[in-house]
């Protein structure tokens, strides 16, 4: 029982670093699309506040990629997961169906996109899955 | 140790944010610097003469480096220089017989008129520095 939970939650771990991995890397790369899409598509804050929240939640992003792939900080990394998956989908589920200039902010940044359930279940399973292996190790259940 | 990788993450979490927020800022700062829609139409209509240079720097954030290659084959005051971010539908509709506007593109502009034969700037092909300075070469007053 023991092993095969650790395989799982190796396997949860590897391919939730990969998703935000390359989510992060975007944001990064494009710091600047994300911004915009911060601060004039969803509209959650002021441009000022937005110049340092944005670059910060891309940051955030990559720094849970390293946690999730190392074993001693793994649990903190899907606790962020789970908290970052809350925040998303606060932001995602108000805004179902609009159209977003430059893509919802999850992956691509140059492509108009509208906001369609399979974000939202997207999100929602990263979320639970987070949820659950970070609860278990945190409490020790099943190990 | 986890204190360690707290700390590690910490300065990683610095790094990335201020090299984002400085990118931020840059961009910002090019946007600032290029022509407002209604400048443009302003040139358009005293019958330009030169070439249009339209970017998307939010789209395609590594084109604003083409603005200071395109200066040093065409005088600054001979190019316009625009980000289509900031047009709307309706100003796209100055630029008379363009029926898809392709960018980031440069494009000649002859009295005031685009020419719809457009380079698109496509930082993928490795070659395309030599093949915009053979565009404005050969159209070229």
């Amino acid at each position: 029982m023991k092993n095969w939970l650790i395989v799982l939650q190796w396997v949860a771990a590897i391919v939730m670093a990969i998703v935000f991995y390359k989510s992060s890397t975007q944001k990064l790369q494009n710091a600047y699309g994300f911004y915009r899409i911060i601060s004039e598509d969803y509209k959650l804050i002021s441009k000022e506040k937005a110049a340092f929240f944005s670059p910060l939640l891309a940051a955030v992003e990559f720094i849970v990629v390293i946690w999730l792939l190392t074993p001693w900080m793994q649990v903190w990394g899907f606790i962020m997961v789970a908290c970052l998956q809350v925040l998303f989908l606060s932001v995602l589920i108000p805004r179902k169906g609009d159209v977003m200039k430059y893509g919802c902010g999850c992956f691509d940044l140059n492509t108009p996109r509208e906001i369609t359930n399979r974000d939202i279940v997207r999100n929602s399973m990263i979320f639970c899955a987070a949820a659950v292996l970070g609860c278990m190790n945190l409490f020790g259940i099943g190990y | 140790m986890i204190i360690l990788s707290l700390f590690i993450s910490l300065v990683i979490l610095l790094v990335l944010t201020l090299r984002a927020r400085k990118q931020i800022f840059m961009q910002e700062r090019v946007l600032a610097n290029m022509m407002p829609p209604a400048e443009v139409r302003e040139k358009l209509e005293d019958k330009f003469n030169g070439f249009a240079l339209c970017l998307d720097i939010t789209r395609y954030p590594n084109t604003r480096q083409i603005i200071d290659y395109i200066c040093q084959h065409i005088e600054r005051d001979k190019v316009l220089i625009y980000d289509i971010s900031t047009f709307t539908a309706r100003d796209i509709a100055m630029f008379q017989g363009i029926k898809n506007y392709y960018y980031p593109s440069l494009a000649r502009v002859k009295n005031g008129i685009l020419n719809p034969d457009m380079f698109v700037l496509n930082r993928y092909d490795s070659d395309y520095k030599k093949r915009i300075e053979e565009f404005i070469e050969l159209r070229k007053d």
